[in-house]
């Protein structure tokens, strides 16, 4: 079976100003989206997300030409192939980083898509796992920066809807974030774990500062204080205190994972199959933290197709951590983009695979000929 | 003064018939460059080359969408502010990574171009250096893989035009590597320094074969055995034989990656490309990093004109740079598409040109000549 077309399609849809949540990286004006269509010889359509990079055209561009020139006529149950000539021609030498592997993940996706429609099977079964329940926090784009009494009460409307755990959004000022935990903390309880995500925008002074609030609060984990090739601040910050660090949303293939391993300051492991280079290298990069007994608990991207991917991920590795529920307040990609939701919350706060072929779900194409790429930056 | 503009101007030409270079990464069918035009308000006009990353398509959508917007309406002389800009969009969470510092690294040297127009100082002045000459060796899509008598027939032609070093594409087979350059050895003497790079090509068990044979010929490095991401690779090579450096960077981005290879300190000579690690801005605090630690700076040179200038200039204010990488290319237009921008010697040494800034005549025109081909650009066998 031979891949006969691949194309990439991007996808955004604005968010008005009163959805919109600031966070360390800049306020969300509109989210972008590269889906990616894949068909074979015998007929079959899978889709695969990539992230976006704050760039959706040139994604689109890079799969468009040179991964498609790369890619098409390869044996499509070949992922581990395809991932190999991919690495070599753009990962290795003379390509675009990151930017590959941003693409890279997307085609991955939409082969393991591929092999379950082909083979009839969900894909957390063609992975080796089985459905089980999977702990999931509030995440997304949601908990943003605001008056701690707002979030405190935020934080309490998704307690209600079941969540026990939840990420709160740091990176203002370390009087401002511990005041939030504070609140947090105190409206929900001791029973419930609350997370911190500073998304790349603390000092290492910022975490000796927030660090002794955050251990009597007992924050679960603090990610990403730090841009990802501050190795130095990240082992200083892992010596401030007990709080785990978390990251990996921004670090791509197994190779950055296991120089973040062999440095040891990250205890909280998180690829985003959408972004560190698919199925294929997110399998790779859980055995690589389990055989030091680390969780994965996957950075969820933008769509269904992530979120449900990510959920038979999670199924099918011997070291689930949390999955990443996107409470975003809007969010047509999560609800729209196919024929059901990709996951519902249980009264535990864990979530399962979706039942049927391949991730189980059917894309709507109607909805994303709907949502052309706007283009420019995300967030500003 | 304001950046008003920036425009990204992908160039392709394809390579005629009997004019490829095989080399591990792959046969060349084409080349791509990007040129970046950035404008002022002042009328003052900057051109810089960012590297394809084998998309030209992709870095061309990328600094029209993303970065020029974020650019346009800084003072043009803030080179050190729009480096943290796109930094602090691109690089540090949510961007593309290299793909980002390859479109950085254009506009960067443009801008720096502009500085140099305004204050009319040709780039070796403005960064602190002076006009000197600098030892270069015969590089760029050249000496690649063919049999080992016609290579070194290609060789010595480069050393009868003055060039006392050059480099032999390696990455073919252990063997086959291992024959070229016992040969080429033997057909050029020992008046040459003999470079080597793998492309990333090699398996550990090849560098095992291929470097004591490297020592033995006293080769002056070998370059990019593996995968820039391969740490451990690299780690294990560095001990075969103190006797040849290990050298890497073209595919090494910022200088956050050069302090990795420095913490690994498996790679004794670094070779940053202008167009890639970032620019101008960057390359300078790669060079001052490598300083502290005596390790040479030997630029990677990108394709056109404009970067082998800014190397030039970049070269003659770095206290500790090597050899610039001449390219020797039988057919490289964009190389020659400005007019010459250097000239070898007989001392085996270059100059940096003298004119304001980069000190390259741009002439427009000549860029409807090579349309942009979108696509890899490099065809290989797996």
């Amino acid at each position: 079976m031979r891949i006969a077309d691949l194309r990439a399609v991007p996808i955004s849809f604005p968010v008005p100003p009163e959805k919109s949540v600031r966070l360390g990286i800049g306020r969300s004006v509109k989210r972008d989206s590269v889906l990616v269509r894949i068909e074979t010889d015998e007929g079959h359509v899978g889709w695969g997300e990539a992230h976006h990079g704050r760039c959706p055209g040139a994604i689109a561009k890079l799969i468009d030409t040179t991964m498609r020139e790369l890619v098409l006529g390869f044996d499509a149950h070949d992922v581990a192939g395809v991932w190999a000539r991919v690495y070599k021609m753009q990962l290795a030498s003379h390509g675009m980083g990151a930017a590959a592997a941003l693409a890279l993940s997307g085609i991955d996706l939409a082969l393991w898509d591929i092999k379950c429609q082909a083979t009839g099977l969900p894909l957390v079964q063609l992975l080796g796992g089985s459905p089980k329940p999977i702990k999931a926090y509030a995440g997304g784009i949601a908990l943003g920066w605001q008056d701690p009494a707002s979030l405190a009460e935020e934080a309490q409307s998704y307690v209600s809807q079941g969540y026990r755990a939840l990420k709160l959004r740091m990176g203002d000022t370390p009087v401002r974030d511990i005041a939030r935990v504070r609140a947090v903390r105190k409206a929900v309880g001791d029973e419930i774990d609350i997370l911190t995500d500073a998304n790349t925008a603390y000092t290492i002074d910022d975490v000796r500062r927030v660090m002794p609030a955050f251990e009597e609060c007992a924050v679960g984990w603090l990610e990403e204080p730090f841009p990802p090739q501050d190795r130095r601040a990240y082992r200083i910050a892992a010596s401030l205190g007990r709080v785990p660090l978390a990251a990996g949303e921004n670090h791509f293939t197994r190779y950055e994972f296991a120089t973040l391993l062999e440095d040891g300051d990250v205890q909280i492991v998180q690829p985003d199959l959408s972004k560190t280079g698919g199925v294929t290298e997110s399998m790779r990069i859980a055995a690589m933290a389990s055989a030091q007994k680390l969780t994965v608990n996957p950075h969820t991207s933008a769509t269904a197709i992530n979120m449900a991917t990510s959920i038979h991920f999670l199924c099918a590795v011997d070291n689930p951590g949390y999955f990443e529920g996107d409470v975003t307040a809007l969010n047509p990609f999560r609800d729209q983009l196919a024929d059901k939701a990709p996951y519902t919350l249980d009264d535990k706060g864990c979530v399962r695979p979706l039942a049927g072929t391949g991730i189980g779900l059917k894309i709507d194409e109607k909805f994303i000929a709907e949502h052309p790429l706007i283009e420019g930056p995300c967030y500003v | 003064m304001k950046i008003t503009a920036i425009q990204a101007i992908p160039l392709s030409f394809r390579l005629p018939e009997g004019k490829t270079v095989t080399m591990g990464v792959g046969s060349t069918t084409k080349r791509d460059a990007i040129i970046v035009r950035v404008q002022t308000d002042q009328g003052i006009t900057g051109y810089g080359e960012a590297h394809p990353g084998r998309s030209p398509g992709a870095i061309t959508s990328l600094i029209h969408s993303t970065i020029a917007p974020m650019l346009v309406g800084m003072q043009a002389t803030d080179v050190v502010g729009a480096w943290q800009r796109v930094h602090r969009m691109q690089l540090s969470s949510h961007g593309l990574g290299a793909g980002a510092a390859l479109a950085l690294s254009g506009i960067d040297m443009a801008l720096w171009d502009i500085r140099g127009k305004a204050a009319g100082m040709p780039l070796y002045e403005l960064l602190g250096g002076t006009r000197r000459r600098l030892p270069a060796y015969a590089g760029g899509i050249a000496l690649g893989y063919q049999p080992k008598e016609s290579l070194a027939d290609e060789a010595q032609g480069y050393m009868e035009r003055g060039y006392k070093a050059l480099k032999l594409r390696l990455g073919d087979s252990a063997p086959v590597d291992i024959e070229r350059v016992l040969h080429v050895r033997k057909a050029l003497g020992d008046g040459v320094d003999i470079l080597t790079d793998a492309n990333t090509a090699y398996t550990m068990a090849d560098a095992r074969r291929v470097l004591p044979v490297l020592a033995d010929i006293r080769a002056g490095w070998l370059e990019e055995p593996f995968a820039c991401n391969d740490f451990a690779s690299y780690r294990e090579a560095a001990k075969i034989t103190p006797l040849v450096p290990i050298a890497a960077g073209e595919n090494h981005y910022t200088r956050f990656e050069f302090a990795q290879l420095l913490e690994a300190g498996a790679v004794q000579v670094w070779q940053p490309d202008l167009s890639k690690c970032g620019g101008i801005t960057e390359g300078v605090r790669i060079a001052a990093i490598a300083s502290a630690w005596r390790i040479p700076i030997n630029p990677h040179s990108s394709a056109t004109g404009l970067n082998h200038a800014a190397t030039l200039h970049f070269m003659a204010a770095t206290e500790n740079s090597g050899y610039f990488e001449a390219c020797v290319s039988k057919f490289n237009p964009f190389r020659d598409m400005f007019g010459g921008t250097f000239e070898i010697g007989r001392d085996g040494c270059v100059e940096p040109p003298s004119g304001p800034g980069l000190g390259v005549e741009v002439d427009e025109s000549l860029f409807e000549k090579y349309p942009s081909i979108d696509g890899p650009g490099y065809v290989v066998k797996f």
